[in-house]
């Protein structure tokens, strides 16, 4: 098995070479920084086993964050370095070909994004660039699926170069060589270049975001709820339903009947596996799921997101965080397990904390917030709209206190602004489709596991003791009703599920909302646990733990004071 | 994560951290920050702390180079440089480490002399 490794600057593709070389999936988007975690694939070309390594981007070989470590140890690991470059930027991807050509070992350049040069007035001349490099040079479009089998063709001829560059200075070798084989053509700009220049201007950038932002949530509502009402929701009920009654109800024994099916029709309150499990997996959740990752996938492939990231750069410079913390925080709306592994683009521990943090509690991740959209929605827009702003308030809050004790220096907001670009219809319902498999793969189980867990906790009357024994406290600091206590218990394994359960106890408005908060809040769910204990380490993950459970506590004890004071 | 001591108990060594960049008083001529959006200038030197400064060279910002400031947000906000028509957001701070020379050189989309 030869190991061969992809290097290049970030956003120069090696996500979408490494899907279309090993013909596997990797989650591909248009900014830095998108792949934090190492993937493999093996493949096999003319009778030689390979195995292919894609890692996160770096400029240099220099590092300045966690996934710069990350790539210089895949790049001391391998026997043959793929070095991919943007094409259209030639000049600044050259750095770190200069100095991967230093490391000694057999190398092969991928000149990717070709497509774009022709258009964009850039003329390389691949042949001269491979005769200065003394390593094989091959023009490919990873985007057009073009040019892949010559790049596997010519892994075989990797090489230790042999280049001599009389120059003094690695920028005057570079323009050197930029001279030599690159010719530049003027011409217009074009109307996606012009759209950028306006999403960064300063007035236009924030209305800009605004609009985006409203669309965004007009869309996931629109679609998801049309979702629901129309399609999962009549399924469920005139299919689905009637369809397991009727096979459960062949079962002689009562006890496996109810942990299957529940004890009631609505699907809401029964708690069995195979109508609560599925009704809030598929019905309440996945619609909104669906919805959000499509328009998020295009926003990502559009390569909006930096420079969203720009524009909320102020806000995010009073929390002690540059604006880059925006991408990962934003992908927790989503789901918080990406979002925390993202957070290795970030450059320090504390801004690591600070973001996570944030991520924790700025919102619910997407499946609580359908649940408390579709549940609030009840009680009017009023409750749902301040159940959010309370988070996003104790969120500021607390990162803002976060800020003021941990020590550490604080970086400045650097990051490259990538070309918009049209996305590829193809390309984001390939990522749709391994967001959705994912969410099968992982969600559904431990809501499916949760309920069944919530039913045997039920019928063995252990629920009914732990109620007993937590029902004054949490009456007294919260106001809410005891029902509450065994849901706070499971919240840790199936927190996607755990404001569904509210739906049984016919809760007040300000009970809502003093559950909902906490709920979200006060424990991380248990993937979310697990990969915050990777990325910090056990004893910095129990510590954002306690944070947090302290915190959920003292809000919801504050809000129930204030619930009473004002009447 | 480490607690720093409140202050009124620490000792004088435990000083708020703000990155030594932040306190670089804008003496040393003209930066990034200063030229216009649109106006474009060589880049004469870089000032500050060794590691920002070891960033901007990875991406090409060496003393020499060509940029154009193509827009600044408000309020110290990431000042948006190109150079070679690819776009680069840098904190403000860090913009006013970049010292620039002002420049009649005018440049297409990618770098280009016209």
């Amino acid at each position: 098995m030869i190991k061969a490794v992809l290097a290049g600057n970030p956003n120069t593709g090696k996500s979408l070479l490494f899907s279309r070389i090993t013909r596997t999936g990797a989650v591909s988007a248009n900014y830095s920084g998108t792949t934090v975690e190492t993937k493999t694939g093996n493949f096999i070309y003319q009778g030689t086993g390979y195995t292919l390594v894609d890692g996160p981007g770096i400029y240099s070989l220099e590092e300045f964050s966690d996934n710069d470590r990350t790539a210089l140890s895949l790049l001391d690991e391998s026997d043959i370095i793929i070095n991919v470059i943007d094409a259209t930027n030639l000049e600044r991807n050259l750095n770190l070909t200069l100095q991967l050509l230093e490391k000694r070992k057999p190398m092969v350049v991928c000149l990717n994004f070709w497509e774009e040069t022709g258009h964009m007035g850039i003329h390389i001349d691949a042949a001269e660039l491979e005769k200065l490099l003394d390593v094989p040079v091959v023009p490919v479009s990873a985007l057009q699926n073009d040019g892949i089998s010559e790049l596997v063709a010519a892994m075989s001829r990797a090489r230790v170069s042999e280049a001599v560059f009389s120059a003094e200075g690695q920028w005057n070798r570079i323009g050197i060589i930029v001279n030599r084989v690159q010719k530049l053509s003027h011409r217009h700009h074009t109307f996606l270049e012009m759209l950028s220049d306006i999403t960064l201007k300063p007035a236009w950038g924030i209305l800009t975001a605004l609009i985006v932002l409203v669309a965004t949530l007009l869309f996931v509502r629109f679609i998801g709820e049309g979702l629901i009402t129309k399609v999962f929701d009549p399924l469920y009920l005139n299919y689905y339903s009637p369809f397991i009654h009727n096979m459960t109800g062949h079962i002689p024994y009562h006890f496996l009947a109810g942990i299957l099916t529940g004890n009631t029709a609505d699907p809401l309150q029964s708690f069995g596996i195979l109508t609560s499990g599925v009704y809030i997996a598929l019905v309440l959740v996945f619609p909104y799921f669906l919805a959000f990752y499509i328009v998020f996938g295009f926003l990502e492939d559009f390569g909006y997101l930096p420079r969203l990231a720009v524009v909320l750069d102020n806000t995010f410079h009073r929390l002690g965080l540059h604006g880059y913390s925006a991408i990962p925080v934003m992908l927790g709306l989503g789901c918080k397990v990406p979002a925390f592994l993202s957070t290795r683009i970030l450059t320090s521990r504390r801004e690591k904390i600070l973001t996570t943090s944030l991520i924790m509690m700025s919102a619910p991740c997407l499946p609580q917030t359908s649940m408390i959209i579709s549940l609030g929605s009840h009680y009017g827009t009023a409750v749902v709209l301040s159940i959010f702003m309370i988070l996003l308030a104790v969120a500021f809050i607390t990162t803002l206190i976060l800020n003021r004790f941990i020590k550490g220096e604080s970086s400045d907001f650097f990051t490259e602004l990538p070309s918009y670009r049209i996305p590829s219809a193809s390309l984001m319902a390939k990522k749709l489709r391994m967001r959705v498999a994912d969410y099968f793969y992982e969600v559904i189980p431990l809501i499916v596991f949760g309920v069944l867990i919530m039913n045997l906790l039920e019928v063995s009357h252990i629920l009914a003791f732990i109620t007993s024994m937590i029902q004054k406290p949490v009456d007294l600091v919260f106001g809410l009703p005891a029902d509450i206590a065994p849901i706070m218990i499971m919240g840790f394994l199936r927190k996607d599920a755990s404001i569904a359960l509210l739906a049984p106890l016919n809760l007040t408005a300000q009970q809502f909302i003093i559950a909902s908060i906490f709920l979200t809040l006060y424990i991380p769910c248990i993937a979310s646990f697990f990969t915050i204990t990777r990325e910090s380490g056990l004893a910095d993950s129990m510590k954002i733990m306690g944070i947090v459970l302290v915190t959920a506590s003292a809000i919801c004890g504050i809000l129930h004071l204030v619930f009473i004071i004002a009447g | 994560m480490k607690f720093r001591r409140l202050r009124r108990w620490g000792r004088r060594d435990i000083i708020r951290d703000e990155p030594a960049d932040r306190m670089l008083p804008d003496e040393s001529g003209v930066n990034v920050t200063s030229l216009k959006n649109g106006q474009s200038a060589v880049v004469t030197g870089i000032t500050g702390p060794e590691k920002p400064a070891r960033r901007l060279a990875a991406m090409g910002i060496i003393p020499g180079a060509v940029i154009t400031k193509r827009s600044a947000s408000a309020m110290k906000g990431p000042v948006v440089i190109e150079k070679n028509g690819k776009q680069l957001a840098v904190g403000f701070h860090m913009a006013r480490m970049i010292l620039v020379e002002q420049t009649s050189i005018k440049t297409g989309r990618h770098g280009e002399q016209l």
